[in-house]
């Protein structure tokens, strides 16, 4: 960032609120450059001149209660990885989800993990996910590798992130994720709630935004993904379906279509 | 004192209850700030270290370690203290690398320099506000002074919160066209003064390069130190 736009950016930290991605930026440049700090305190001290510094002290708060918010927020299972939202850059964002519609390949999933959408629907017009798992160090995904609906998967970083998208999702279709690990479902997609996520129709590949951290703890081992597409999914039953080791199409419903793709974690 | 008589506060406090947080942080949010302001060379610096005193003193085993035996307000300062010595610490290593002596660096910035700071934007504000017209300007001092929430100064102005929201916006806005007009935020970034400097790098090189025009008359004088035109009869 240069000191045009990070003055900028001042300008509207105190005109208004920054969005969390611009007020990291904005401090990062800050850390570096002291005629913007100097510019920064200036803008301040007229604050402070008007109101004692209480709206500077009003938007800490907010910053520190989102940073307390994102401390808190609990793994899916232990040492595995944390949605965080939205991308933590929008160049990683837009590539990630550039890369997710370009490189993944167009096989259908295979025949054991998918349930027909009917008898007569073929596998090239069933709903798909995709995914990749890529490192971001601040300037765009690296290492990026797409998720594979076979082994052997791919093995993806510790400390790197996960991209899904979907793909000729048909009117109506929901989407439930579950992060499968040692047999051990969590929900994925939606984060909470029974209902899957709504779904635009499509032939096209349309990312979902945010990503998943995938935390630098993480235990090796490989991972599952199970994304289960339907206009009746409930990710509650699907999780509990999984667990005690049911047939996913029965909990998916008539009209559910069922897939997989893993990613696996090297030993350290 | 916030906890006194509360236990029922100490306890959620202790719990990590976020509405119970978002009061202590209400209630010592301004006084933290402040003692960081006044201590640090400006407000960039006590907005990271507030934060830390804050996501410090909410650590899970901080909260615990409070018994509401002694004074939440010692407590919380104690805190910062340790953090701004540990920072001050931190720059002396740091200059001292540099081959500075660690002891002479100041502990506090000097206090002069401050309240220059503080005269400026005091006078630039002035400005601003004899600038408002007297709506703006009962607008500013009722809810840009005090800070109450939105609900209230829009019930009071008999507008609706968005309107409160717009009117401060465009106010501040407005703030910040002032304070460029009046040059108060004329900051010579590291951008601009690589700008300078080159220009200055080309002001002395350049004319090694170019030939130098022939000396009028009145140069010449100038060179020799005499005014060009003769000066005038006092009488």
């Amino acid at each position: 960032m240069n000191e045009r736009k990070a003055r900028a950016l001042i300008d509207q930290h105190f005109v208004e609120s920054l969005s969390p991605r611009k007020r990291r930026k904005l401090q990062e440049h800050l850390s570096a450059c002291e005629g913007c700090r100097a510019y920064y305190d200036r803008l301040m001290a007229f604050e402070q001149a008007a109101d004692g510094g209480k709206a500077e002290v009003e938007r800490i708060g907010v910053e520190l209660f989102e940073k307390l918010e994102a401390r808190e927020r609990k793994p899916l299972f232990a040492g595995g990885f944390a949605f965080t939202w939205p991308f933590p850059t929008v160049i990683a964002g837009a590539a990630a989800a550039l890369a997710l519609m370009v490189m993944v390949p167009r096989s259908a999933p295979e025949d054991r993990f998918a349930a027909r959408g009917g008898p007569s629907a073929p596998l090239s017009e069933q709903p798909e996910l995709l995914a990749a798992c890529f490192m971001d160090h601040g300037k765009g995904p690296e290492a990026t590798r797409n998720l594979a609906a076979s082994a052997p998967f791919p093995s993806c970083p510790r400390g790197g992130r996960l991209a899904l998208a979907y793909r000729r999702a048909r009117p109506g279709d929901r989407l439930v994720v579950l992060a499968v690990r040692d047999g051990a479902p969590s929900p994925l997609v939606p984060a909470s709630g029974q209902g899957g996520l709504a779904l635009e129709p499509g032939a096209g590949a349309s990312p979902l935004r945010g990503s998943f951290a995938i935390e630098p703890d993480a235990p090796a081992g490989e991972v599952s993904l199970v994304a289960v597409f339907g206009p009746k999914v409930d990710a509650a039953r699907l999780q509990a379906a999984l667990s005690a080791g049911e047939d996913l199409r029965r909990a998916a419903g008539d009209d559910g279509v069922v897939m997989r793709l893993g990613y696996r974690l090297e030993n350290r | 004192m916030f906890f006194d008589g509360k236990p029922e506060l100490l306890r959620g406090f202790r719990k990590g209850e976020r509405q119970i947080l978002r009061e202590v942080y209400v209630a010592y949010g301004e006084g933290v700030y402040r003692f960081c302001r006044d201590r640090l060379h400006g407000a960039a610096d006590a907005r990271d270290l507030v934060q830390e005193v804050f996501l410090t003193a909410f650590k899970e085993e901080t909260r615990l370690r409070f018994s509401g035996m002694s004074s939440f307000q010692g407590f919380l300062f104690g805190i910062a203290k340790n953090l701004l010595l540990h920072r001050f610490r931190s720059e002396r290593i740091r200059q001292a690398g540099n081959d500075r002596i660690a002891s002479d660096l100041p502990a506090e910035p000097p206090e002069v320099d401050r309240k220059l700071d503080e005269e400026a934007a005091r006078k630039v504000l002035e400005g601003f506000l004899a600038g408002l017209s007297e709506r703006e300007r009962s607008f500013f001092d009722a809810h840009m002074v005090t800070r109450p929430a939105r609900r209230v100064t829009a019930e009071r102005f008999g507008m609706s919160e968005d309107q409160v929201r717009y009117l401060e916006k465009k106010l501040r806005e407005k703030a910040i066209a002032h304070m460029k007009r009046v040059g108060y935020l004329e900051v010579a970034g590291a951008e601009l003064q690589r700008a300078a400097a080159a220009v200055i790098l080309l002001a002395v090189f350049l004319p090694t390069f170019a030939p130098a025009p022939e000396p009028t008359d009145e140069t010449s004088v100038r060179r020799l130190g005499f005014p060009a035109t003769a000066p005038r009869s006092v009488r």
